[in-house]
């Protein structure tokens, strides 16, 4: 009956085929691989040997410099400013109960990633296949070296025993959520989004819009958990789930009236955790607007289609600084000039605003990539519009686009740095403080700059090597 | 299907005079379709009996694919009537839909969900359309699948199918809607030959079931075999029709003969 075709490789999380990539090259001993590649004519050489000695010097004088001739002191004796500027210091504990709920979220989220795919995997009748643990070193490289370097430059046990407790607590949440039933996984992702938002409200307390914030999570959650019934009718299920979902809105609403609601503002927000702030907060918030906006483009009611595209072409036509100060001083022209909006969420709006048209058309790309007859067959079964564009087109959409899209939060997580130049303190910022000191001024300057160089290349480092990774799980470009 | 030839060929002197169970069940009146100034269809009259089963042949660019296209308004025909079990087909949406519900469709590309498992992608219309809890819809796959013989698919996704099992997945995610129509566009023209049959087997079955079929192929076995009427169409017009044995034994129109005598 049923034979099976051959074929190379399906990923089990998406179903995509994927030609096995790491064909096994014919390895070369070293002496044979050199000859043959580097030194094959006499130009190449050349070019060899000029190479080697450039880069040889090079490496020498950057070796030197950060081991022998750095002054790291400036760096080494501000690492609380670095990470949190002038973050109220009695609240500080707050950032440390974030650090390790955020952790657990991490351990949570990765647990909850493997349990899915183990899941998938046995469903469609597939081994799973552990990454190797070189690879994750390799994957987490950056992250893993600027905690060591951190570390290196502390002097007390305090950020050490935080890093254990963290990786304990994450590694302790990895490990129940991969163990996890299959089909429970969406739950944990609710509980990786609950954490999240926790971690938020740690650091900010417990007052404005919380409620709804950890309302959402939550509410998803029991939206989801009610969903998994299999008997009852689907529109007699969603308004039961709505239902569901509004209530816990409602009861969280009244428990927020009552618990503490004293706070940190978020303009108190410094340091490098600033810059991880704001672009978390942009990047969460860039890509629902990018997406309605590429779905408005694409739509068939005109005035739609017109809003949206000015919109992106405006955006995508001035440079993102020009839009941060205009969210310093120019609002007052629109709102009121007592405007009650902080400066950061004017920035952070201003940085979402922005990224949601790149997003836009990236996704419009996407969008575009997904072939007419995935349309037709949805239409065919009497698949209402909307429903096929969200359970048929999206999805597939979205996974040709995850590269692009990384690739453009890396970009804006970067440009949180021009944070600094509307006056927040953020991790360029806090170096200015630390050279405006007595001890620093004019010392040190091109370390404190390389540190901070150095904690930029580490996340951004690492957001693209994850990206690398899901293009090669997603098989992009092989389809 | 009557046995006199003569009165077979005088009965279906034109499409629009049915076989089946002499219940109407699609009818075409008067159709143009323009892509831009080209006319693809000019004028198409027919009729569906319920139960029937019509293969329509005709050379690449004849049309064919157009006219069942328009039928669950795939593409909108610019002049005439169609109606599908009584709905008239108009440009609101609600009517539409209530068409498509009606009128399962095979493409030649299968055009499965590669993002969902064969199990997901037959779920996804009863579920979304037909309001069907989760559970009951996948039971009515599982039956399904078993119909088109490969129920130990079901958590694969289509990617690690071969196409003639793909296939026969979008002959069951189309019938999961409990269409009174099924329209098939070329449904074994993509695939490898030792895989065509076991597709043609699942249609065999479906036609001797009572399900009303339009079928587009090449495969003239097939519609020697099953077919009530056959219709051939070039150039955007209805050329003939016929049963299969007056259509293969004694065409009437020049362009017929050529067209057989190229293919046969
Ligand atoms: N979307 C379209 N735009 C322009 N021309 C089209 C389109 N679809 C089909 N056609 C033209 O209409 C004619 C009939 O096409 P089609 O129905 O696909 O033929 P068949 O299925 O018989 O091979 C062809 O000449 C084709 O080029
Ligand atoms: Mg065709």
């Amino acid at each position: 009956m049923a034979t099976e075709t051959p074929f190379t490789h399906i990923d089990p999380d998406t179903g995509i085929a994927i030609p096995e990539v790491d064909v096994p090259s014919q390895k070369l001993p070293p002496g044979e691989w050199l000859r043959k590649n580097l030194f094959n004519n006499w130009y190449n050489s050349l070019i060899t040997v000029l190479l080697t000695i450039g880069v040889a010097y090079v490496s020498w004088r950057v070796l030197r410099f950060v081991f022998v001739t750095a002054k790291w002191e400036p760096v080494r004796e501000n690492l609380t400013l670095i990470n949190i500027g002038t973050y109220p210091r009695d609240e500080q504990w707050r950032v440390v109960a974030q650090v390790l709920i955020w952790s657990g979220a991490a351990g949570l989220g990765i647990g909850a990633a493997v349990a899915g795919a183990k899941f998938r995997a046995l469903q469609a009748g597939m081994e799973y296949v552990v990454d190797p643990a070189l690879a994750k070193v390799k994957r987490y490289s950056g992250l893993l070296l600027l905690g060591l370097v951190f570390l290196g430059f502390t002097k007390t046990f305090g950020p050490l025993i935080l890093t254990v407790v963290s990786l304990a607590v994450a590694y302790a949440l990895y490990w129940v959520a991969s163990r996890v039933a299959g089909h429970n996984v969406g739950l944990l992702w609710a509980g990786v989004a609950a954490l999240m938002v926790f971690g938020f409200q740690i650091v900010s307390g417990f007052f404005g819009m919380g409620w709804l914030w950890m309302g959402v999570p939550i509410a998803a959650a029991v939206y989801s958990v009610i969903g998994r019934n299999e008997t009852i009718e689907p529109r007699r299920l969603r308004l039961i789930q709505i239902g569901a979902a509004l209530g816990v809105l409602v009861v969280l609403f009244v428990v927020y009236l009552v618990v503490d609601s004293v706070g940190v503002e978020w303009d108190e927000w410094e340091g490098f955790h600033l810059n991880l702030l704001a672009a978390a907060i942009a990047i969460a918030l860039s890509f629902p607007l990018g997406l309605l906006l590429a779905l408005g483009r694409r739509s068939s009611f005109p005035a739609l289609r017109i809003m949206s595209t000015t919109y992106i072409e405006i955006i995508r036509g001035v440079p993102l600084i020009s839009l941060l100060l205009m969210a310093q001083f120019f609002i007052g022209f629109f709102l009121d000039t007592r405007t009650p909006l902080s400066l950061f969420t004017r920035a952070t709006a201003a940085m979402t605003l922005f990224t949601a048209a790149y997003v836009a058309e990236i996704v419009r790309g996407g969008l575009q990539a997904v072939p007419k007859g995935q349309t037709e067959a949805g239409n065919s079964v009497g698949m209402a519009p909307w429903s096929v564009t969200r359970l048929i087109v999206l999805p597939q959409a979205l996974r040709a686009v995850i590269p692009a899209m990384v690739g453009q939060f890396i970009s804006l997580f970067k440009d949180t740095s021009l944070l600094l130049i509307i006056g927040k303190i953020e991790i360029l910022g806090a170096r200015e403080i630390i050279h405006g000191q007595e001890a620093y001024r004019g010392f040190g300057i091109a370390e404190t700059l390389v540190f901070a160089a150095f904690a930029f290349w580490a996340v951004s480092f690492t957001m693209s090597r994850e990206s690398q990774r899901l293009e090669r799980k997603l098989g992009v470009g092989e389809r | 299907m009557t046995s006199n030839e003569n009165n077979n060929a005088q009965a279906f002197a034109d499409a629009t005079q049915i076989a089946g169970t002499g219940e109407l069940m699609i009818e075409l009146e008067g159709v143009d379709k323009f892509f831009g100034d080209f006319q693809a269809l000019k004028d198409i009259d027919m009729r569906v009996g319920k139960q029937e089963v019509i293969v329509v042949i005709g050379p690449s660019g004849s049309g064919k694919s157009t006219m069942i296209r328009c039928i669950n308004r795939l593409e909108k025909h610019d002049r005439g009537r169609i109606t599908v079990d009584g709905i008239e087909l108009s440009d609101d949406i609600r009517n539409i839909q209530e068409i498509r519900k009606e009128t399962g469709m095979v493409f030649q590309q299968f055009n499965l969900f590669p993002h969902l498992t064969v199990m997901d992608n037959i779920t996804l219309g009863p579920r979304q359309v037909r309001n069907l809890p989760k559970k009951e819809a996948e039971d009515l796959a599982m039956d399904l699948l078993k119909r088109v013989q490969i129920p130990e698919q079901a958590r694969k996704f289509p990617g690690q199918l071969s196409g003639g099992q793909q296939q026969r997945v979008a002959i069951a995610r189309s019938l999961a809607m409990n269409p009174k129509v099924m329209l098939f566009d070329e449904p074994t023209s993509a695939l490898d030959p030792e895989m065509i049959k076991e597709v043609l087997d699942v249609m065999k079955e479906l036609a001797q079931s009572g399900m009303t079929m339009i079928v587009v192929t090449h495969e003239m076995g097939f519609a020697r075999e099953v077919a009530d009427r056959v219709v051939f169409m070039a150039d955007g017009e209805i050329v003939e029709v016929g049963t299969p044995e007056h259509f293969f034994m004694s065409p009437t129109e020049d362009r017929t003969k050529l067209f057989l005598s190229q293919i046969l």
